[in-house]
């Protein structure tokens, strides 16, 4: 079994020339519940972001033993939170020490001094990985835009492709792009904050044909956010967050208004957790 | 009785709010900007500079938050996001001058946040929506292996600790804005201005870690947090220039003049309590209300951060010293294993029986890291007692469970004997 590097943060990018031809998985969306009697649990505030919570539980019940390197996507909404907790929790003995932890602080700006920063960051993870055998590089990107446009095309339900979606990221191979599923009624856009389980895709899959899954991961960004729901005949953008969001929120209003300007239904589902279950939802979209 | 600077203090930001509004009605642009910026560019240009946290919280103390809150959820905004960095935000989209402290402020010229935050660049990007202003947002590059005890090695060899390739970036950002500053205004920053400011800067923050300490000596409580709040936060503000450091003297003296006299807040201190977070802003009365118990609260972080969060020697390069100064300014408050380590140091200073953390959920940056606090102040042997509240959102504040809370937990201290 290759060396595993896992990777934390939403967005990290997996296809990233310096992690290429390694074996990488993304753990961002997995959800973990405590360990009997963990004592990571009365450490984290209710309102921890529910990402970052799975992550660091996930490390005391010893869930990423096999790896041998954790990346954290710096970048990544609360990632940074999620390092500061790991390494505290370390260091006070309440995680296992390995693996080892390392921070990808890379700031994604254009100015010169952001690059040379960036390289430093590449640089450091790259002599991390230095030792870990390489395989062949994966074509991450083919299979997702292959993905996408069968959504566009109201080829496959929304549960499905975004369960290809998170297989992809969860195991690092290409997604699958076998259509199944498919659903009728109104074109729908899901937006807002990201989710862990397909409990509202499966959900939504009786209201309507997703078409445009903007909650990540992978979310298409060739176009315009204008564009795209042009494109694909969006007919009501569904929205939600998690209960203790404070991102994606900000993004509402300017939606909304974009959607009124273009004649899109917005349906604001209120809070919806990353994690889901059945009865967080409504019957039928209001 | 109050400090007679602590009056002085409130009148010269209420001159200076008049003044700016004279100067901006003149045509003079003003930077808004995050307090964890390095306001000293402004400063040394000699750019007006409203502080956000700042202005948010003379909003929330004129009783004005609920009804610009109220209406950021008619507008679409939900209710849990921040408050305390987006309060001004939702009172410029207001806009009418009578639901704005002393009239409010037109447009900035230039907006400046940090990412230290997700949700920052977020906010400020709203505000460069409504207002056409120029933004910049600094980065926040992580600390990969932050030291506990952050507060000595950053007053002098702060290179190693912060790390050079983030200093880099940093200070080349610094410069970036100081260009924007400079375009903005329409004037260049003196040769030596931004040096001799950070000098004064120095001296200012040595003030006021020789007034903390006094405190922290003094036999009981001498002055309250509620003064010692504006005493330090309206200099900090104008940090540099000669008035603060001139109100830096003058409230060091004040302080040990009451000293000297014997003068207590309570004089049947019983109970020495801190008060862990960012300001009560609307309901500061809260920290007197446990007198009569024999409790007060002896310290909030403002004072003392002034010296560990500011005093960076400059080593003959003022902008890298700056650079250290707010590369993680607000993230050594908050995040573990810095704020633990540092809430520790300063309970044990000012022989702390009783910590009170505000615990703000929908503020998550400053709500996050507050069990880690509560933990290593446990170790110490300090009790805690955790509050739900928000600094600036009155509609969520229970006083009457707060202060049985923080009551019970006196009498439990006063009880275990201290």
């Amino acid at each position: 079994m290759p060396a595993q590097i896992l990777l934390f943060g939403h967005g990290v990018p997996l296809s990233d020339p310096v992690l290429a031809g390694l074996a990488v998985r993304d753990v961002t969306r997995l959800y973990r519940a405590p360990i009997p009697g963990s004592r990571v649990a009365p450490l984290l505030e209710p309102f921890l972001d529910p990402f970052v919570r799975a992550f660091l539980l996930g490390l005391e019940a010893g869930a990423f033993q096999d790896a041998s390197l954790v990346v954290i996507w710096r970048q990544g909404a609360g990632a940074l939170h999620a390092y500061r907790y790991a390494q505290e929790l370390r260091r006070l003995g309440l995680v296992p020490a390995l693996p080892r932890l390392h921070l990808w602080n890379r700031t994604g700006g254009e100015t010169e001094a952001a690059r040379a920063f960036d390289a430093t960051q590449d640089a450091a993870l790259a002599a991390l990985t230095a030792g870990l055998p390489r395989g062949p590089v994966l074509d991450r990107e083919g299979p997702l835009a292959v993905l996408d446009a069968r959504q566009a095309a109201g080829l496959i339900s929304g549960s499905l492709a975004f369960a290809h979606r998170l297989k992809a990221r969860a195991t690092g191979l290409p997604a699958a792009t076998e259509t199944a599923g498919q659903t009728s009624g109104p074109r729908l856009a899901l937006a807002g904050a990201p989710l862990g389980s397909d409990r509202l895709h499966r959900w939504l899959d009786r209201q309507g044909q997703l078409v445009l899954d903007l909650q990540g991961p992978d979310v298409p960004n060739r176009y315009p956010l204008e564009r795209m729901l042009e494109r694909r005949g969006v007919e009501i953008l569904v929205w939600q967050v998690d209960p203790h969001d404070d991102l994606h929120g900000w993004k509402a209003p300017a939606t909304h208004a974009l959607c009124r300007r273009l004649g899109i239904r917005f349906v604001d589902l209120g809070y919806i957790p990353a994690f889901a279950s059945f009865r967080d939802l409504p019957e039928v979209l209001p | 009785m109050t400090l007679s600077c602590t009056a002085q203090a409130a009148a010269y930001q209420r001159d200076w709010t008049k003044s700016l509004r004279a100067r901006l009605a003149a045509g003079e642009a003003y930077a808004f900007a995050n307090a964890d910026t390095p306001l000293e560019v402004f400063h040394a240009l000699g750019m007006p500079v409203v502080v956000n946290q700042w202005w948010s919280s003379v909003i929330a103390a004129k009783q004005l938050s609920a009804l610009h809150l109220d209406a950021s959820e008619r507008a679409g905004f939900h209710g849990r996001l921040a408050k305390y960095s987006a309060l001004p935000l939702f009172a410029a989209q207001d806009g009418r001058p009578e639901s704005q402290p002393w009239g409010g402020l037109p447009h900035p010229g230039l907006l400046c946040a940090r990412a230290s935050a997700d949700d920052h660049p977020l906010i400020f990007a709203e505000w460069a929506r409504l207002t056409g202003a120029p933004l910049r947002i600094l980065s926040a590059p992580g600390h990969d292996a932050p030291a506990p005890d952050w507060w000595t090695p950053l007053r002098d060899p702060w290179e190693d600790e912060v790390g050079t390739a983030r200093l880099d970036l940093m200070v080349a950002e610094i410069a970036d804005l100081t260009a924007l500053a400079e375009t903005v205004a329409g004037r260049r920053t003196e040769d030596g201005a931004l040096a001799a400011l950070m000098a004064r800067i120095d001296r200012q923050e040595r003030l006021f870690d020789e007034t903390a300490q006094l405190i922290a000596d003094a036999p009981r409580l001498p002055v309250r947090i509620s003064e010692m709040i504006p005493n330090v936060m309206i200099p900090q503000w104008h940090r540099g220039s000669d008035w603060a450091l001139a109100h830096a003297t003058r409230f060091r003296d004040a302080v040990a003049a009451r000293i000297a006299e014997g003068a207590a807040v309570c004089p049947d201190e019983r109970v020495r309590m801190m008060w862990i977070g960012a300001g009560l802003w609307f309901d500061t009365g809260f920290y007197t209300r446990f007198e009569d118990q024999g409790a007060v609260f002896a310290w909030s972080m403002y004072l003392p951060f002034a010296a560990d969060g500011y005093l960076r020697a400059d080593h003959g390069d003022p902008m890298r010293a700056l650079a250290a100064r707010v590369i993680d300014l607000n993230e050594h408050l908050h995040q573990p294993p810095w704020a633990g380590a540092w809430h520790v140091k300063e309970a044990l200073r000012h022989r702390i029986d009783l910590a009170v953390i505000i615990v703000p959920a929908s503020d998550r940056p400053s709500g996050y890291g507050t069990n880690f606090i509560a933990r290593a102040l446990n170790e110490a042997g300090i009790a805690c007692v955790m509050i739900d509240a928000d600094m600036v959102d009155a509609r969520a504040w229970d006083g009457e469970r707060a202060h049985r809370l923080v009551s019970e937990a006196i009498d439990r201290v006063l009880q275990k004997g201290r």
